[in-house]
């Protein structure tokens, strides 16, 4: 077995009075599908944005390999999810003004590419997820499976450790839907990137080699797929 | 649910909705008591000049139908002006104006609340006993052009006046009072470029997160609404916020009033009353106002309308075309055909310069988002960094939305360069002293001064201790004819060397001439005519033969010819008396003049400069607060539409901050986002505002006189850019990576 490359130990989220997350212990390892299921309000999403560093955890502790993320500053963990994680939300939540390569290219530029090579390897992912015809076009002008393409793209432009997806098929029909989740199962198997799936949709739940589901802030069930 | 109560439920219930429209709201009611505040500009000057209208009416032709005489001058104290009439009534029955109680009849005063104020707080012979006699009232604020005025009538013996009065039928007021033609050019030319400064920050508020609001209505048209229903909740969402802001503005006119009623203006501040707006006006706002705003929001939801799925999806937005300078060509030939009209043909061609001046703002406004569009172009094939790229494409893909946060700038801009342009070009027709006569020297002119008069004045200054030279100067022309005649004065050299702007070193006692230096004269052929005598030959009297012509060194601004007493035997008479005043004297001399010679008016470089101090003043005052308002107009358009950017794309940027896009890459992109077309536009308003302003200064006989202040609203404008940028931080900061989730 892999070593563990996200781990969440005793992790806690209040909103206020409300306890999001009462203490989730959890473990991710290189290359593992790990799908989030749970009823609306059980903390998937929250759990999420914790472990990716987006929210900071009011108690416990999230590791990224051997490394406390916890108490790192805003910027260190805004750097840490440059360049360490990729993100793929429900409807691609491109930027609609820049081009698809672009848009891929962007982690890229941000950790410092120069723009030739950033845009050269953005049209290399492009080409890899089937969209080697739709580099100069802008989020509005594809369809709603390519939007998730380009999106998958642009999540493992910058060959992250991690992959978070928040709902990738949400705003997909079961056929795109589907052809989605393969494509980024597909490529992060290729780069060994470890996929963490937050999903209502079974039949993605049923892609992940693990499926975890939350109820009351808490994980319920693990089970493997 | 009906499409209003939806959009009230909306209101209700979303909290960026009802934040969007108090923004809105608080757009239209600054917008609103904006443009009433301009809008009242004409009707208070106005209403300053039919009050004063009294003054300057009701001559009369022929003397047999005056009522009464009256010697209208300008006296004053320290640096305040006092209008000072002297009256003898010719009639029992004399018509008089509201705020005037009584004609002052021999040994009576009538005096304004502020002078009989003032003159019983300072010593008698420095200001009340310039007016000889009983004070028997006060004028009322109907008969005052402004509250703080100093105004005094004197009443006379009609032979005490003499020759310096006019006839007049009445002191009633005229149907309407005089305006200066250059303050109601420069009123109406103010109003215009500052209302579309105003009109955009109403547009900008109504567009406040228009992007959002074109999402949601996308989605309802998605799901079956009607494009009426549609257009109906926005017009709805809209006319509320509207309609709550417009009446805000009208409530803030009132207050505003007494605000700017403080504001001096040509020598004094204002009644509150003379800033009410117009019934009309008022009327005007209330409704247009708002149906400004709604048509506004309506015409931005075209797309949201025809092509739902497209606005849902953000999809590209059609591209402005080049078409659009041919806004600007077309406005900017209404603008030289109306200038070449109004040169030509008055008043009544005005409006056609008005109406380009307008339309020149709004191309300006049309052909922003194309120069916004080619400048995106250009970063985005040049750019090396991401917020380079974020913002080039911005520029490139929504000119129009982009450039809405310069366009309150760009207008500003143009205004700013417009007055700038103007303003040397208009400050150069306010007079100031020529140094005909001496620094210190009051000289007091009238319709011949007897010679008694110029006696009691010299003993009134003698019982006070005061050696003050007095100088009787007969003035008048010298020539070969009437037609080729020069200014001339009679008096000796020697009192001409202390009260003229010249240098007699050739002065010597005796008949003679003096011309100045290297001036050829044929002294056989010249003529002296004395204005002082009324019987005199048209073409005057002949030097005697011989007559010595000597030279003297100009070095104020006397060019004329000093003709010495005497060539001119049987010439006593003089119509102006200089007195040689010290700072230590110069008040009680000055009280001295007044008193003994009753309706001259008196001159000193000192008391003319003050004059034109004061005008100068008011125009640089005027173009400040015409500037300012322009300048916070500006920004707070700038900073409302960037705010508002912000908050429509506030998903995406949760999405990049949550994916670890640093904020600051961010809050550069957005920074050069607001201030690349602003930086160029600017410019280009400012080139815009010279040219038109150029063209404008023609209409008042001016012309252009460029200097480095010019550049000042393009800096400012960039300025204003840079800090409504900046404020889009305060913004930014407030979203956070989970937002990307909202809605």
């Amino acid at each position: 077995m892999t070593e563990p490359i996200l781990a969440g130990r005793g992790v806690v989220k209040r909103y206020g009075d409300v306890t999001a997350l009462a203490g989730v212990d959890i473990t991710i390892r290189a290359g593992e599908v790990v799908a989030i299921v749970g009823p609306s309000g059980s903390g998937k999403s929250t759990l999420l944005h914790v472990l990716a560093g987006i929210l900071p955890a009011d108690g416990g502790e999230v590791f990224l390999g051997t490394k406390p993320i916890t108490k790192l500053s805003e910027t260190e963990r805004s750097k840490l999810r440059r360049s360490e994680f990729g993100f793929v939300f429900q409807s691609g939540m491109l930027v609609a003004e820049l081009t698809a390569e672009e848009n891929v290219a962007l982690p890229l530029l941000l950790a410092g590419t120069p723009r030739n090579q950033g845009i050269a390897a953005a049209r290399e992912w492009l080409v890899r997820l089937g969209l080697g015809g739709l580099a100069d076009r802008r989020p509005g002008e594809v369809s709603g499976g390519q939007l998730q393409r380009m999106a998958i793209a642009r999540a493992l432009a910058h060959r992250p450790r991690v992959i978070f997806a928040d709902e990738p098929t949400g705003a997909l029909d079961t056929r795109t839907g589907e052809e989605t989740i393969t494509a980024l199962l597909t490529v992060a198997r290729e780069t060994n990137a470890a996929v963490v799936i937050v999903t209502h949709d079974e039949s993605v739940a049923r892609r992940a080699q693990r499926v975890i589901e939350m109820r009351d802030g808490l994980i319920a069930v693990r089970a493997a797929a | 649910m009906n499409p209003v109560q939806l959009a009230i439920r909306v209101l209700r219930g979303d909290s960026r909705s009802r934040m969007s429209a108090l923004f809105t709201a608080a757009g239209v009611a600054v917008g609103a008591a904006l443009v009433l505040w301009l809008a009242a500009v004409p009707g208070a000057l106005q209403s300053r000049a039919d009050r004063e209208g009294w003054r300057q009416a009701d001559f009369a032709a022929d003397k047999a139908d005056a009522s009464v005489v009256v010697a209208q001058t300008r006296d004053n104290v320290g640096a305040q002006e006092i209008q000072r009439f002297d009256v003898a009534r010719l009639k029992p029955n004399v018509p008089l104006a509201a705020g005037i109680p009584k004609l002052p009849g021999p040994g009576e005063v009538l005096l304004s609340p502020a002078l009989a104020e003032l003159a019983a707080s300072l010593p008698a012979d420095q200001l009340a006993d310039r007016f000889k006699g009983r004070v028997v009232g006060q004028f009322g604020p109907e008969a005052l052009k402004f509250p703080e005025e100093l105004v005094a009538m004197v009443g006379h013996d009609p032979a005490e006046l003499g020759e310096n009065g006019a006839p007049r039928t009445g002191l009633a007021a005229a149907r309407s009072g005089y305006i200066n033609k250059l303050l109601v050019v420069l009123s109406q030319i103010g109003l215009v470029v500052l209302i579309a400064p105003c009109l955009v920050l109403v547009a900008s508020a109504a567009r406040l997160t228009a992007a959002r609001r074109e999402r949601r209505l996308a989605a309802l048209r998605l799901a079956g609404a009607t494009p009426q229903q549609v257009v109906s909740m926005t017009a709805t969402e809209t006319a509320i916020a509207s309609v709550v802001g417009v009446v805000l503005g009208v409530g803030l006119t009132f207050p505003l009033r007494y605000l700017t009623a403080r504001i001096p203006w040509d020598g004094g501040t204002w009644y509150p009353s003379d800033w009410t707006p117009s019934a009309l006006m008022l009327t005007l706002v209330l409704v247009v106002a708002p149906a400004l705003v709604v048509g506004a929001a309506v015409l931005g939801l075209r797309r949201a309308v025809s092509r739902p799925l497209g606005a849902a999806q953000q999809q590209t937005r059609r591209q402005p075309n080049a078409a659009r300078l041919l806004w600007l060509v077309g406005a900017a030939v209404v603008f030289v055909v109306g200038l070449s009209q109004a040169r030509s043909g008055g008043d009544s061609q005005m409006f056609v310069v008005l109406f380009g001046l307008a339309a020149v703002a709004v191309s300006l406004v049309f052909v922003g988002p194309l120069v916004t569009s080619l400048l995106g172009r250009m970063f985005v094939s040049r750019w090396q960094s991401p917020s380079t790229l974020l913002a080039g494409r911005r520029l490139r893909d929504d000119p129009k939305a982009a450039f809405r946060a310069s366009a309150g700038v760009v207008l500003a801009v143009f205004a700013g360069s417009l007055a700038l342009a103007m303003f040397p070009s208009v400050e150069s027709q306010i007079g100031y002293s020529n140094g005909r006569f001496r620094d210190g020297v009051y000289v007091a002119q009238g319709a011949g001064l007897s010679e008694e008069q110029v006696n009691g004045l010299r003993s009134d200054l003698s019982q006070r201790g005061i050696n003050a030279p007095v100088v009787a100067i007969a003035e008048g022309s010298i020539g070969t004819s009437v037609r080729e005649s020069t200014t001339a004065m009679m008096m000796t050299c020697t009192d001409a060397s202390k009260v003229l702007g010249a240098r007699f070193d050739s002065c010597r006692p005796g008949p003679a001439i003096y011309v100045p230096q290297a001036q050829a004269v044929d002294a056989t052929r010249l003529k002296f005519r004395a204005y002082s005598v009324p019987d005199m030959p048209e073409d005057g009297l002949p030097l005697p033969a011989a007559v010595s012509v000597r030279e003297y060194q100009p070095t104020g601004g006397f060019h004329g010819i000093l003709v010495d007493p005497s060539l001119y035997p049987g010439i006593s008479s003089a119509d102006t008396v200089a007195v040689v005043t010290s700072p230590q004297n110069q008040d009680v001399v000055h009280t001295m003049l007044v008193r003994n010679l009753p309706g001259v008016s008196l001159y000193s470089n000192e008391r003319y400069d003050a004059r034109a101090d004061t005008l100068s003043g008011d125009l640089r005052r005027a173009t400040l607060i015409g500037l300012s308002i322009a300048t916070v107009l500006g920004g707070v358009s700038a900073a409302v539409a960037s705010a508002g950017s912000v908050v429509d794309r506030r998903r995406t940027f949760g999405a990049l901050i949550a994916a670890g896009t640093p904020v600051r890459v961010l809050t550069k992109a957005l920074r050069r986002e607001a201030m690349l077309p602003a930086l160029v536009a600017t410019v280009g308003a400012g080139l815009a505002g010279v040219l038109v302003g150029s063209g404008l200064v023609t209409l008042i006989q001016g012309h252009l006189a460029l200097n480095p202040w010019i550049l000042t609203p393009v800096v400012l404008g960039v300025v204003v850019a840079l800090i409504a940028a900046v404020a889009c931080g305060p913004v930014l900061r407030k979203i956070t990576a989970r937002d990307y989730s909202d809605e």
